[in-house]
């Protein structure tokens, strides 16, 4: 099997990492789950296709112009490294392509009844919808696991994992005869090593696929919780920063003028049904088709870009290809392999009619498409996005952090009217003045509509709010917590508790986000500037007030389960990748006060923990969590210390050891203790038995394996081994055993 | 509200179990403890073993109180000079000194089986006599 398949996994940034922190049964690395996080958070691109350009797309074997797009995400997801430039900015952007945004409303519409939040109907709070439907995060990881269960049983590595369970084989000597091959080359004969040697590196290499497989189910997870196109008034990661309009240049002016009004009378009438949806933020960006086969369309392209901008004031971009598949593939041309994101299984499922996740399409086609998708990011959308940041931030942001802004507004205050505001809502009074002014009308176009749960789109607070999730797209994490920190006590004078929830969770994640994209374990260690890192202090103080509160919020005052799991699953994988990055960079990086990598994964356990005590997610899932909590124990004295030279010594002078070998071994004490094996191979066990061996038999057989393998190996268990208490009558591990036989 | 007590050797095997409930509260000494932890139970006082070597190194006492808990259920440890562990793993909350207590005194009983010619480091304990002398003890302490 291609390991191509699992996307996120086959990046060469992903590549990098497992060179570095090499993928364990138990789960893959945290910096690779970053990026599944960072691609839930990314902008989203609105897609609305015309019908001839729908058509061009079912000529290549898609559904419709989105899910051709769709595919050219992986691009863009291989060359973004995560790591920002010399400005503090990422140097590569990744994007996400949606349905058109009265699409996503009509099925978020469609589906009211399973994404609605359960709580009782005159709860105006508990009226927003869910990320996603009931079981749509189970279905997900079931379909993903059953897909990697299919791939994993065809797999060399499984049929020796089974065997060496029942004691027919044993693995571990036939995987410990890999590393030792040089001792046995001098006991068997030259032809015999050889054979070995090709079935041991196939062995190791069908494990190395088995535990990537095994990672990519976590990562499904993952993304699942993190990624939804589901609009919400209290956060607008999800809302659609650029609405791309894709035709054909054989379109007429009528008709682009047809189509282009037919989509600003929708989103108005969107607007007239949820006034707290903005379509004005959105970026209108033309994509104009042009068949090479047909000359005279050239000469249409630029009619057609010159209209866009002088009449309807909007931009475009032209892409050139053949609209023809049958004429590339006859002419032999050079084929270039695209790959739908296959995480998220049941999305890419719908790309295309045969459900293929990657498509061969000759190089000359796919070559304008890349070009087109860069330039959409690079050209239009990012400086689009930096330019409506820095006028927000100067119009918003800077009156009230300013000492004059803070004062006059104070004064406002003051000497406006309304008594039940805060004091600290500093420059409230000015915007209703402008609003005012504007004719905007009455107060009611900016204040929180407690009936309805949200603040119209005109209130200075969802500008805010753009503000902070705009910045924290580009991944500009420490302007966004400034900005989220300002809407913090407005909030929570609204008794706005969605806003609030989904403001904390967000600061939360901005403080984790940015202080672990600081440190770069690949990069190797340089004596500059000491990171100050995540302190204990914060982690108190700020990190889990704001976690308790929003868990309560969100799960108890808005009823939102999908949300809760978010927050938890995140700022538990964050900590992590906070922990992983400690590890691996040098300890001279950090400030002394910055937490320790034990601490982190401490702080990560917990909440692991947490999102499995509460129930939210059912049995397959909760077994997936129970793997990774016994990833991060495995992690804890990851990357291993050798022992110094120090400890050597101590070790030959030993008295005891030299008089007394059976009484006291005098341990190197440079890393004595900080293995938390035993502690992995207990939640691989719970996980074993969540999964349930008569439902997940193989997942149960490689969990088992794992455990085998792990106890073999911690008590050096052998044939004259007199220990046998794991393999007690009654025990759940031999329990779980027999169920498989 | 019910104990299991492990001794484990220096090479991190049980040589002696209990399961004992206790006499405390109008208790009868039968212990109750839930199926899921019996079959569980090895593993994770296994598992605490991390924190126990993590300690052993830092923790100039013999007895620790809080070493480790799983779903309600806390771990106290005692380490003898020798490498032994003695572990429990109880729900009843505070009888922290009273169990200090009990583990002294099986530090003694089980010094004096080592002093027994006839047994053998690490072998596990199958004297009905030492069995005895800790059910006594638990009796009194637990």
């Amino acid at each position: 099997m291609a390991t191509s398949n699992w996307s996120i996994l086959d990046t060469k940034y992903a590549k990098q990492v497992n060179s570095l922190i090499a993928p364990d049964f138990t789960g893959v690395s945290s910096l690779i789950a970053r990026q599944a996080i960072l691609k839930g958070y990314c902008p989203k691109v609105s897609v609305h296709s015309s019908p001839t350009a729908d058509h061009v797309a079912r000529n290549y074997g898609f559904s419709n112009f989105l899910s051709f797009l769709r595919f050219f995400e992986y691009d863009l997801a291989d060359s973004d490294f995560c790591l920002p430039s010399d400005k503090g900015e990422p140097n590569r952007i990744v994007i996400k392509f949606v349905d058109s945004l009265e699409h996503i409303i009509e099925t978020q519409d469609a589906n009211k009844g399973s994404f609605q939040g359960q709580s009782a109907p005159e709860k105006p709070a508990g009226r927003f919808p869910e990320l996603y439907g009931e079981h749509i995060l189970t279905n997900t990881v079931s379909r993903h696991m059953d897909r990697v269960n299919n791939e994993i049983e065809k797999t060399s590595f499984y049929t020796n994992a089974r065997s060496f369970l029942w004691n027919a084989k044993d693995l571990e000597s036939e995987c410990s005869e890999v590393q030792n091959s040089k001792v046995q080359d001098s006991k068997v004969q030259d032809s015999k090593v050889q054979d070995s040697k090709v079935q041991d590196s196939k062995l190791q290499d069908s494990k190395v696929q088995v535990e990537q497989m095994e990672g990519s189910i976590y990562l499904s997870m993952l993304s699942k919780a993190t990624s939804s196109n589901t609009l919400v008034p209290f956060e607008f990661i999800n809302h659609p920063v650029v609405n791309l309009v894709v035709i054909t240049a054989d379109i007429t002016i009528r008709d682009l003028q047809a189509v282009y009004s037919d989509q600003k009378r929708k989103y108005l009438d969107l607007h007239a049904r949820f006034p707290w949806l903005d379509t004005s933020c959105m970026m209108t960006l033309f994509l104009i088709l042009v068949d090479t086969d047909a000359v005279e369309q050239f000469q249409a392209l630029s009619g057609l870009q010159d209209y866009c901008v002088s009449v309807l004031g909007e931009d475009s971009i032209g892409c050139t290809f053949s609209f023809e598949k049958a004429s590339n593939s006859d002419a032999g041309l050079p084929l270039e392999k695209i790959h739908a994101d296959s995480l998220d299984f049941a999305a890419a499922a719908k790309l295309r009619p045969d459900s293929m996740l990657s498509v061969e399409i000759a190089k000359k086609v796919a070559k304008p498409i890349h070009s087109a998708v860069d330039t959409i990011v690079y050209k239009k959308m990012v400086p689009f996005l930096r330019r409506k940041i820095q006028k927000w931030h100067e119009e918003y942001v800077v009156p009230r952090k300013s000492l004059t802004g803070r004062l006059l507004g104070a004064g406002r205050l003051w000497g406006s009217n309304s008594s039940h505001r805060s004091f600290f809502s500093f420059g409230y009074g000015k915007e209703k003045s402008e609003s005012s002014e504007s004719g905007a009308g009455d107060a009611d176009t900016t204040l929180y509509n407690a009936q309805q749960g949200y603040y119209p789109s005109a209130s200075p607070f969802v500008f805010l709010r753009r503000l902070g999730d705009w910045y924290f797209m580009m991944r500009d994490y420490k302007n966004a917590y400034t900005v989220y920190e300002m809407l913090k006590k407005q909030y929570l004078a609204d008794r706005a508790y969605g806003y609030l929830s989904s403001l904390q969770e967000f600061m939360i994640v901005s403080l984790l986000l940015g202080a672990s994209c600081k440190v770069n374990p690949l990069e190797k260690a340089t004596d500059g500037k000491r990171v100050s890192g995540i302190t204990a202090k914060i982690v108190s103080d700020v990190i889990a007030p704001f976690l308790d509160s929003s868990f309560y919020s969100y799960l108890s005052r808005c009823s939102l389960k999908t949300y809760t799991i978010r927050l938890t699953l995140v700022t538990a994988e964050l900590f992590l990748v906070l922990g992983q990055s400690v590890a691996y960079c040098h300890e001279r990086l950090f400030s002394r006060y910055a937490l320790s990598s034990e601490a982190c994964f401490i702080e990560s356990q917990k909440l692991f923990k947490r999102l499995i005590d509460s129930k939210l997610v059912d049995n397959v899932c909760t077994g997936v969590l129970m793997q990774r909590l016994s990833y991060i124990y495995y992690c804890n004295d990851k990357p291993g210390v050798s022992g110094s030279e120090e400890d050597n010594q101590l070790q030959r002078k030993s008295y005891y050891t030299e008089f007394n070998p059976e009484k006291l071994t005098f341990p190197p004490t440079s890393h004595f203790g900080a293995s938390r094996s035993r502690k992995s191979i207990l939640w691989m066990l719970l996980c074993a038995k969540t999964l349930d061996p008569v439902i997940n038999r193989t997942q149960v057989t490689l969990v088992l394996w794992y455990i085998e393998n792990e106890l073999r190996q911690t008590f050096h268990l052998g044939p004259e081994s007199t220990v046998a208490w794991p393999y007690r009558k009654g025990s759940l591990f031999v329990a779980l055993k027999a169920s498989l036989e | 509200m019910s104990y299991y007590f492990a001794i484990l050797g220096t090479n991190d095997a049980p040589v002696y179990e209990l399961e004992i409930g206790t006499y405390r509260q109008s208790g009868n000494g039968v212990p109750h403890l839930p199926n899921e932890l019996q079959e569980l139970e090895q593993f994770i006082l296994n598992s605490s073993l991390d924190i126990l070597q993590d300690n052993q190194f830092k923790d100039t006492g013999l007895f620790s109180k809080n070493l480790d808990s799983f779903y309600g259920y806390k771990i106290l440890s005692y380490l003898t000079q020798g490498n032994g562990k003695f572990l429990i793993m109880t729900d009843l909350k505070n009888h922290d000194e009273s169990i200090r207590q009990f583990f002294i005194e099986i530090h003694e009983l089980y010094v004096r089986n080592l002093l027994n010619p006839f047994y053998e480091i690490n072998q596990p304990i199958r004297s009905a006599d030492f069995d005895t002398r800790v059910r006594a003890l638990a009796k009194r302490y637990l």
